[in-house]
Order: C-alpha cells, then sequence, then structure tokens
C-alpha cells in the first residue's frame, strides 16, 4: 500500500491546486497548474464518501468515457489522482463557453464563425458517435472554447455508450430546450440522433443568438417544437403517435424556416432542415453532416484563433498579467459574465459537504492507514 | 514464461507475467501462499458471480467485475480487503459502469444474504446488518477506484468469442462448451496474465478438444503449426476434420509466437485449475475436462492443490469471519453451464 500512496502522492505533486472555481453536488473544481510546466488545469476534486451511493454516476461516466476519447473537439482528461478521501481528475483548463459567446451581445458572428462552430463540434460529436458513444446532454454550455479558439465537447456526466438493441435506455436525458421529440413522447430505444436534434438547437441558436426552442415545461416543449417546426404528420414519422407518452399537442402549421432564418444561405437551411428531420432514422448524422455542402461552399469557416472571443479581463488573474497570456485579446471591457468552468452548471443544487465527517469515514473499521498523507 | 509484450495498448498495464502471481501484496505484505491465494480468488469471484445472478445482471457486467477482482488484488493484500467485501464492491461499481444500476442497498441486501444464508424474506427492512454490508461496500469502493486506476472499460473473452462464433455458426456444442470456460477463466487470474483473444481461443480450443471426444487430437496438436500443405491440391471432398478445424481460433486471431505460447500457458493454467476441483465430490461433471491432456508448456511452479485438501482455516481473515460462505462450491457450475458427461453422451 506504501507504493501506492507514494505513486498517488507522486502524481499530485505533479499538479498544483490554485483557487476553488465552482462547486457541484459531487465535485468542487479548482484552477490548478500542471508543476512542470505552467500550464493552466481544472482541477475537479470528486467527494467520493459523501455520496450515499458511493462513486457518483456522473463521476463515473464522466470518468469511463474521457479515459476512452482523446479528440481536438473532445475535452482532455489530462490525469486521475487520488488524495485522501478524494478523488481528482485533471482536465485541461478551458476558459469559457458558447452559451457565454452567444450571450456576449457585444461580440458579432459572421455566417464563417458559426460555420467553425457547428463543424467542430459535429467533428468531436462524429468522434464519440463513431466510438459508439452517445453525449445525451449537448447545448452550448457543455461546448467549451479554449485559449486557442477550438470547441470542446466537454460533461460526458450523462453519456453512456449505445445500449444493445432492445435494452431500455432512460428518456430522462438531455437539457429540456435541446431534447428531441421522441425522447419527450417517452422513446426508450434511441440512438445517436437523439445528439443531432440537439446539435440542430445549437446551430439555430448560433445564428439567432437565442436558444431556438425555448419551453418552458416537457409539455410546453413539444408546442414549442411543433410551432415552430410543424406538427408531425404520420407519414413524416411513422409510428410516433404509439410511444409511450404521447399526447397531441394540437396542429400547427409548418412555416418555411427562411422566415425565421432571413440570413441564412441555401445550403446553410438545408442543413439545418436535416437535423429537425422528426423521423429519428432518417435525420442526419454527424458523419453525413460533415460532408454537407454547407461545409464546402463559401465562407470558409473562420479559423478557431481568430474566432470572436469574450474579453479575458474579467479572469485575469495577476500572475497572468505578470506573466506571458496575450493582452491582445480583442474588445473593449464588456459586462461579460465571469467565465466559470462551467462543468457542473446542470447540477446547481450543491450538497454542503461537512468535511470528512461523512458516514464513510465513521466507520472506519477496518482502515489502513491511508487516512495519513 | 518471463514478461512478454503483447500488442494491446490500453491494458498493457493491467497484464502480468505469471512470476507477478509470486509477489502481490497478499505475497509480499502478508504471506500468504500462492496456493492459498489463488484458492480465495477462485472463491472471491465464485461470490462474486453469486451476487451477480441473483441480482440479475448481465454476463458483461459480471466479467467486467470478476476482471477488476483480479486486478485489485494486485495492488491490495487479500488480508486487508477481504474477498467477499471486493466482490462485492466489484458488484456494485460495475453495476454503474455497465448500465445495469441496482440500488445500494439492494446490493447490500443480497451481499448479507449470501453471506448468512438469511432468505429474502427474513431480512427485515432497516437491518443493521445490511446497513453494516452498505458501509463495507461503500469503504472498499474508495480502495478499488484508487487500485483501478479508473481503467473502467475492461474486454472480455466472450465478446472476441460472439465473434468468433460468427464465423463458425453451427457448433453449437462448443460454443456452449467455450463460453463457460471463457466464464470459469475468471476463476483464474487468466484476465491479468493474457489478452483476451489469446483466452478466448484457449477456451475454444479446449471446448473442441472435449467435444470431439477423448479419442481427438491433442491439445498440442490442435496448437502446432499446420503441416506445410499448402501447395498441394486438397480433393474437394475432402471434409476438413478436427484438426484443420481447430486452426479456426488461432486463425481467426492470427496469432503471432508469442500469443500462441500464450495460448499454450492459458489451457494449461485453466485445466490446472479444473484438476485441483473437488473432482470426486461435488465436481464429478467436470471429469471429460479434466481427462485432457494438457499442452506442453515450459515447466514452472504449480499454481493450484487440490481444493479440497486446502485448510480452510489457513487464511487469517477467516477467523473471525466464520461461515461466511456456507456451501460455496469453488468452481465450476455458475453462471452458466459446463460441458457435463450426461451432455456429452446424449449429443455423440
Amino acid at each position: 500500500m506504501d507504493a501506492v500512496e507514494k505513486a498517488n502522492y507522486e502524481r499530485q505533486k505533479q499538479w498544483a491546486k490554485e483557487k476553488k472555481v465552482g462547486e457541484g453536488t459531487y465535485a468542487v473544481v479548482y484552477q490548478g497548474r500542471e508543476a512542470k510546466t505552467g500550464r493552466k488545469v481544472a482541477i475537479k476534486k470528486i467527494k467520493v464518501g459523501a455520496m450515499k451511493d458511493g462513486l457518483d454516476m456522473s463521476a463515473i461516466r464522466e470518468v469511463k468515457f474521457l479515459r476512452e476519447l482523446q479528440h481536438q473537439n473532445v475535452i482532455a482528461l489530462l490525469d486521475v489522482f487520488s488524495s485522501k478521501t478524494n478523488l481528482n481528475l485533471v482536465l485541461e483548463w478551458l476558459e469559457t463557453d458558447l452559451e457565454m459567446i452567444i450571450k456576449d451581445r457585444s461580440l458579432v458572428f459572421l455566417p464563417a464563425d458559426i460555420k467553425s462552430w457547428i463543424a467542430m463540434c459535429l467533428r468531436g460529436l462524429e468522434f464519440c458517435h463513431r466510438n459508439s458513444i452517445l453525449h445525451r446532454d449537448l447545448k452550448p454550455n457543455n461546448l467549451l472554447i479554449a485559449a486557442d479558439g477550438q470547441l470542446k465537447i466537454a460533461d460526458f456526466g450523462l453519456a453512456r455508450d449505445f445500449a444493445d438493441p432492445g435494452y431500455k435506455m432512460t428518456c430522462q436525458v438531455i437539457t429540456r430546450w435541446y431534447r428531441p421529440p421522441e425522447l419527450l413522447f417517452g422513446c426508450r430505444y434511441y440512438s445517436t440522433a437523439v445528439d443531432m436534434w440537439s446539435v440542430g438547437c445549437i446551430f439555430a441558436e448560433l445564428m439567432l443568438r437565442i436558444p431556438y426552442l425555448p419551453g418552458e415545461s416537457d409539455m410546453d416543449q413539444l408546442k414549442t417544437i411543433f410551432r415552430a417546426l410543424g406538427t408531425p404528420t404520420e407519414e413524416e414519422w411513422p409510428g410516433h403517435t404509439k410511444l409511450p407518452d404521447y399526447v397531441p399537442v394540437g396542429q400547427f402549421p409548418k412555416h418555411p424556416m427562411r422566415d425565421l432564418f432571413t440570413a441564412a444561405t441555401a445550403d446553410c437551411l438545408n442543413l439545418l432542415a436535416k437535423f429537425f428531420i422528426y423521423e429519428p432514422r432518417k435525420r442526419i448524422s454527424a458523419k453525413d453532416a460533415l460532408s454537407h455542402p454547407y461545409f464546402f461552399a463559401l465562407p470558409n469557416p473562420t479559423h478557431p484563433s481568430k474566432l470572436p472571443r469574450i474579453s479575458a479581463q474579467s479572469t485575469r488573474t495577476l500572475e497572468e498579467v505578470d506573466g506571458n497570456v496575450d493582452l491582445d485579446s480583442p474588445g473593449p471591457a464588456v459586462k461579460a459574465p465571469p467565465p466559470v468552468p462551467n462543468r457542473l452548471k446542470r447540477k446547481l443544487s450543491s450538497v454542503s459537504e461537512s468535511e470528512d465527517g461523512s458516514y464513510a469515514r465513521r466507520l472506519d473499521f477496518k482502515k489502513t492507514d491511508r487516512t495519513k498523507t | 514464461m518471463g514478461a512478454v509484450s503483447y500488442s494491446s495498448p490500453s491494458s498493457s498495464q493491467w497484464l502480468f507475467p505469471l512470476s507477478a502471481l509470486s509477489a502481490t501484496p497478499s505475497a509480499e505484505t502478508s504471506g500468504i501462499s500462492l496456493e492459498n491465494e489463488l484458492y480465495d480468488r477462485a472463491r472471491g469471484v465464485e461470490f462474486l458471480f453469486r451476487l451477480g445472478t441473483s441480482l440479475a445482471l448481465p454476463g458483461s457486467a459480471m466479467y467486467t467485475a470478476a476482471t477488476w477482482f483480479h486486478r485489485f488484488y494486485m495492488r491490495y493484500s487479500m488480508e486487508d480487503y477481504h474477498r467477499q467485501d471486493v466482490a462485492a464492491s466489484c458488484i456494485f461499481l460495475a453495476t454503474k459502469t455497465e448500465e445495469c444500476g441496482r440500488k445500494l442497498r439492494d446490493v447490500a441486501k443480497v451481499y448479507h444474504m449470501k453471506v448468512t444464508g438469511v432468505e429474502a424474506g427474513q431480512v427485515p427492512p432497516d437491518s443493521p446488518e445490511v446497513e453494516l454490508c452498505q458501509a463495507r461496500i461503500l469503504q472498499t469502493e474508495e480502495a478499488l477506484l484508487e487500485a483501478l486506476c479508473f481503467d473502467f472499460v475492461v474486454d472480455s473473452p466472450h465478446t472476441e468469442l460472439a465473434d468468433l462464433f460468427d464465423t463458425h455458426p453451427d457448433e453449437f456444442l462448443v460454443q456452449e462448451y467455450s463460453w463457460s470456460f471463457a466464464s470459469d477463466s475468471y476463476r483464474t487470474p487468466l484476465c491479468i496474465l493474457y489478452p483476451s483473444q489469446v483466452i478466448a481461443a484457449a477456451c475454444y480450443i479446449l471446448a473442441q478438444r472435449v467435444a470431439d471426444g477423448p479419442q481427438s487430437a491433442s491439445l498440442d496438436a490442435r496448437l502446432s503449426s499446420p503441416a506445410p500443405v499448402s501447395s498441394l491440391p486438397t480433393p474437394p471432398s475432402h471434409k476438413a476434420t478436427s484438426p484443420n478445424a481447430s486452426r479456426l481460433a488461432i486463425e481467426h486471431f492470427a496469432f503471432n509466437e508469442v500469443e500462441l505460447a500464450g495460448v499454450a500457458d492459458a489451457l494449461a493454467i485453466l485445466l490446472e485449475f479444473y484438476s485441483a476441483q473437488d473432482v470426486a465430490g461435488s465436481a464429478d461433471y467436470l471429469q471429460p475436462v479434466i481427462a485432457v491432456t494438457p499442452p506442453a508448456v515450459p515447466s514452472r511452479k504449480s499454481l493450484y492443490h487440490p481444493f479440497s485438501q486446502i485448510n480452510r482455516t489457513s487464511s487469517s481473515q477467516d477467523a473471525g469471519l466464520q461461515g461466511r460462505t456456507p456451501n460455496s462450491s469453488h468452481g465450476g457450475s455458475t453462471p452458466s453451464k459446463v460441458p457435463s458427461p450426461v451432455e456429452d453422451s446424449r449429443r455423440s
């Protein structure tokens, strides 16, 4: 055990925690640095003993999948180590997320910028799908933006690998505004198409700068979708009326998308419509989307480093000003919200963690000397 | 055999040379003998399978849990963590990673029932023993996660076998046997010694040998390189018989020499394990398997002593935990069927 402890200690020394930047139900997030290189990292400290069901499912999913996935557009898990009673995930540090960029009214998006973000998102997602992983919680604030402008898919707390055909999955996934109608109708057998609907919502949101389908309840979500896209017919989506939670929510006519997305090109609208095909089997896949003419037409996607970004002012810490951070980032001081690594946003109900007094500690009947480090 | 390198990078830190079994924490820090450790590993996995079966878990979850069980004891001693706590904790963690969630309380309840032999109906809803089991599972989980380095994704020979079966769908009996052998392989530490393809091939070849009957080609013949007949025309009417069909697994996986040697070693370990069962007593259905002559492998220290001779009180842990697993069978029968003489005669 000494060897294990020592190895852990060695690992721990490589990463220096600097300040707390966020807290969620099962973890506290710190900003830190790699001791050797000074590279900024996010350290997510997971409280193991504190949970009543052991290590939280979200944490397990996150570790399980991030250990496997290495891609430019998926957040990188750099290391995992344990310290005393906690497990620590070291993730790459990402300054901001797409939601904050969308909300920053001082930024102007060019069509080429939107193309660039969506392409990066699709590349990351295609990689996940190719590796049989469903994300199940795509939304702008889970798309983090690195300092070099690269978009990274994050928060794999709801992800899972494809189920065997015929194996039920929960339909209570994906944040409501980004949830496809089949899940709202209680479909328990689904696949990659659910993520594609979310991408469509994000795509639309990039163009509109407000959420495209902001339903107020699950019921209202369906209404919102149908109001925007028209009520599906049996022909468009065979069998949807037989889904477990199907309820008729009224007949809404179809409006041409052009009416709302006035500035979009024909290619752009064509692709957008394919993300919103009701029949999940016909909805476009990430792979096909990437070879859609939209991505080959002019304008070319903006290079990630040239994408609009939030002024770094509010996040700049002292050592950064002293250090080698580029101070020529664009934009005057705007009231950009402070970029918190928001990997925990979904779970705001933070549990008060009363130090180590958790009951797993108290029942310390057969403990080796791991409490000392 | 010494340290060999296999081509599976993701799991390479979890493949140990055979010699590592003599240098586990149980051996080094607790002085537990190799035979006793392997015996307790087998018992732990048996317990793990029984828990998993009672909880109606899919096979994949149980195989993952069993692999973790073996990995865990490469980093912790059996003296410090009781095999049943570790087994239950592996099962509980596997329900979380394999998307077949079970409530901690349910896992703890089944754990309690298996240990004490109490029926489900007799466990009161607020049983303090179940509470204690819950706490044990959670506490062990911490050590388990650390020991596993968060490597949750595990290969299993069953996946490999399923692919192999697809190429040769008719061999029903061989498929049944090899599936059971693969499950039983978790009772041995094979999963931390060889890649899953090697284990799958060993199970398949052994299954063919048993299915073909005692007069069929030996394991050595099945493992050896085929005679160089490729240039000779083969009469089209000549249907390949067992020795050639037995190349199926080896050719399917396109093994190199190192891997082929691994298959022989794995077969030898598996057969040694079966021979150590209480053959005269509860495990006499294993006779046709035990009768198989192991392949010739470089001589090594024997791993298993006959289980019926292992002194039950020898492992220090059990002193305070008398009767934790009543009537445990030590190998062979769960979760799926093992070839039995009855089945053999019916089919031949």
